[in-house]
């Protein structure tokens, strides 16, 4: 397993689609930088909502386009050079190249978010914020945003396996996106669509938080973990059987 | 336990109801260089996606190293380098990078890196980007990654596609120094009868997913049956001369044939010619060239 994720860092490193992962963090520091005041202003408050202006584009947009870029991707350099028939010829399990594969991608985001962390910090520091910083609170919803993402990654690393075009697993996942706009004010549709949950789960001080989370437990349940266990055992049985 | 590092039981795949491979037994023993041969669709590369876990038989069994594929695939697989159809790569890696994208997988020391690349030649090459290389340069880098793991086995699937005549020979005459040295035993396959010829020692001819030859190359030159071939003044009226004296002959574009037969038969034939004045100028013997007998066993619609 060590030895896949060596092998795949190496492809991912010289292609130059691992710098994306600075665009939406970037982003989100000049719609923090640019921020008027006024709301900020609420005392000991300005950490949390400074995070919940960075989340809007970068998780309503970002994370969920995020997920199938990196999932095309890397499965797109095994489409485009016959890599698949090498690979799978390899003395190496199809599960572990499929699960290698998802962690490289779950990776990526987990390092746009940490990126997301540092330029708020940084915002903070240029506008003089507090000094005690709500680490709770930010580091919950960097996960939850990071593991609402899990069950996209799934989905799309399926449909990118499946399919030997690049522009397919992309599309799908922009049209599946895309409806977040809407759907992300929907009190009845919300909870329950997967593309919303890296936004429901990264915004902090939601009414229905369940415990320290910013999403319920019926919504960590069904929507994010059920459709993370419905993408990732479909693509993982498809992988297992799919003639090369 | 046999002796055969490849041995295939009924191998048989279907795709929907169209039937790719059926019930091919192949037999591959140790140190051999096998031949395997037939038209383009004949089955050769589904064979060889199945030896290698890439395809699933629809029916029958494979048995490599004595171990079945169904159960031991990874432990098989350890042994084997190949290359399936066309060379496959990482265009943004460099060949360098390619080579050790695949080494990490199979464990194998750096230094077999630059020992394959210079066996393949492409070590000047070794820092370009993939993507700029001719198809010739990609095929040696799929036949480098295939040694890589210094396999037992290796399965070529038409090794020496796109390559120039120079490499070709310099690919030949690699393939065919492996089983001495290193005990190898391969399988390469291609379409081209001339190549089959020149390295392998065992031939497995595949048309229409059926296997209608296997046996040593020897056996199938054999089959190369002789034919005597006379030129003579007057073929017409020298063929109905032997014809009333009783000996049978073929007349074709003033020529007579005759189907192989004693050295005596063929004396009296001529000394029958000569009592009745006809001019000899020739006595040849004729081999059916290896050609002729693959399209006779694959009825004709071989591709060469």
């Amino acid at each position: 397993m060590g030895r896949l994720f060596q092998s795949e860092f190496l492809k991912l490193r010289k292609s130059l689609i691992w710098l994306l992962i600075f665009v939406s963090p970037i982003l989100s520091l000049f719609l923090g930088l640019l921020e008027s005041n006024e709301i900020t202003n609420v005392k000991g408050a300005e950490w949390m909502t400074t995070l919940s202006m960075m989340t809007i584009s970068h998780a309503i947009l970002f994370l969920p386009l995020l997920a199938g870029v990196f999932s095309s991707f890397v499965c797109r350099y095994e489409h485009a050079g016959g890599g698949w028939k090498q690979l799978l010829a390899m003395p190496v399990s199809r599960g572990s190249i499929y699960v290698a594969k998802l962690l490289v991608v779950a990776a990526l985001i987990a390092a746009t978010q940490l990126l997301f962390v540092v330029c708020l910090l940084f915002i903070g520091w240029v506008k003089g914020y507090p000094s005690v910083i709500p680490w709770d609170s930010i580091a919950i919803s960097i996960v939850g945003g990071w593991v609402a993402c899990l069950p996209l990654i799934a989905l799309q690393m399926f449909v990118s396996v499946a399919w030997s075009s690049f522009a397919a697993p992309l599309a799908l996942n922009v049209i599946l996106t895309i409806p977040n706009m809407l759907i992300i004010n929907s009190e009845k549709f919300g909870p329950y669509y997967p593309w919303a949950q890296p936004f429901l789960a990264m915004m902090p001080n939601s009414s229905e938080g369940f415990g320290a989370l910013n999403v319920s437990l019926v919504t960590l349940l069904i929507v994010i973990l059920g459709s993370l266990g419905l993408f990732l055992s479909s693509g993982f049985v498809y992988f297992k059987r799919k003639e090369v | 336990m046999s002796n055969y590092i490849i041995e295939t039981e009924k191998l048989t795949k279907k795709y929907g109801a169209r039937r790719v491979v059926h019930q091919v037994d192949l037999k591959v023993k140790k140190g051999e260089i096998y031949g395997f041969l037939g038209p383009n669709g004949a089955g050769k590369t589904t064979t060889i996606k199945m030896l290698l876990g890439l395809a699933r038989p629809t029916k029958g069994s494979i048995h490599i190293f004595g171990k079945d594929m169904k159960k031991d695939k990874l432990a098989v697989l350890k042994k084997i380098g190949s290359l399936v159809e066309y060379p496959s790569y990482y265009g943004h890696l460099t060949a360098y990078e390619n080579l050790e994208a695949v080494r990490i997988l199979l464990d194998a020391p750096k230094s077999r890196i630059d020992e394959v690349l210079s066996i393949v030649r492409l070590t000047r090459d070794a820092k370009r980007p993939v993507k700029g290389f001719s198809l010739g340069m990609k095929q040696r880098l799929g036949i480098a990654t295939a040694l890589l793991g210094n396999p037992e086995l290796l399965i070529l699937d038409e090794p020496t596609n796109g390559l120039d005549p120079s490499g070709i020979i310099e690919i030949r005459e690699l393939l065919k120094s492996m089983p001495k040295e290193h005990g190898i035993t391969i399988v390469v396959s291609s379409h081209l009868l001339s190549e089959i010829d020149q390295m392998a020692t065992q031939v497995g001819i595949i048309s229409k997913g059926e296997m209608i030859f296997q046996d040593s190359i020897e056996t199938l030159r054999k089959r190369s049956s002789s034919k005597i071939k006379l030129t003579v003044n007057d073929a017409q009226s020298a063929w109905r001369n032997l014809m009333s004296n009783g000996f049978k002959t073929d007349v074709v574009q003033n020529q007579l044939f005759v189907d192989s037969v004693t050295d005596e038969k063929i004396a009296e034939i001529v000394s029958s010619l000569v009592k009745n004045d006809y001019s000899i100028y020739r006595v040849e013997e004729e081999k059916k060239s290896l050609e002729e007998i693959f399209l006779e066993l694959t009825g004709g619609e071989g591709s060469l």
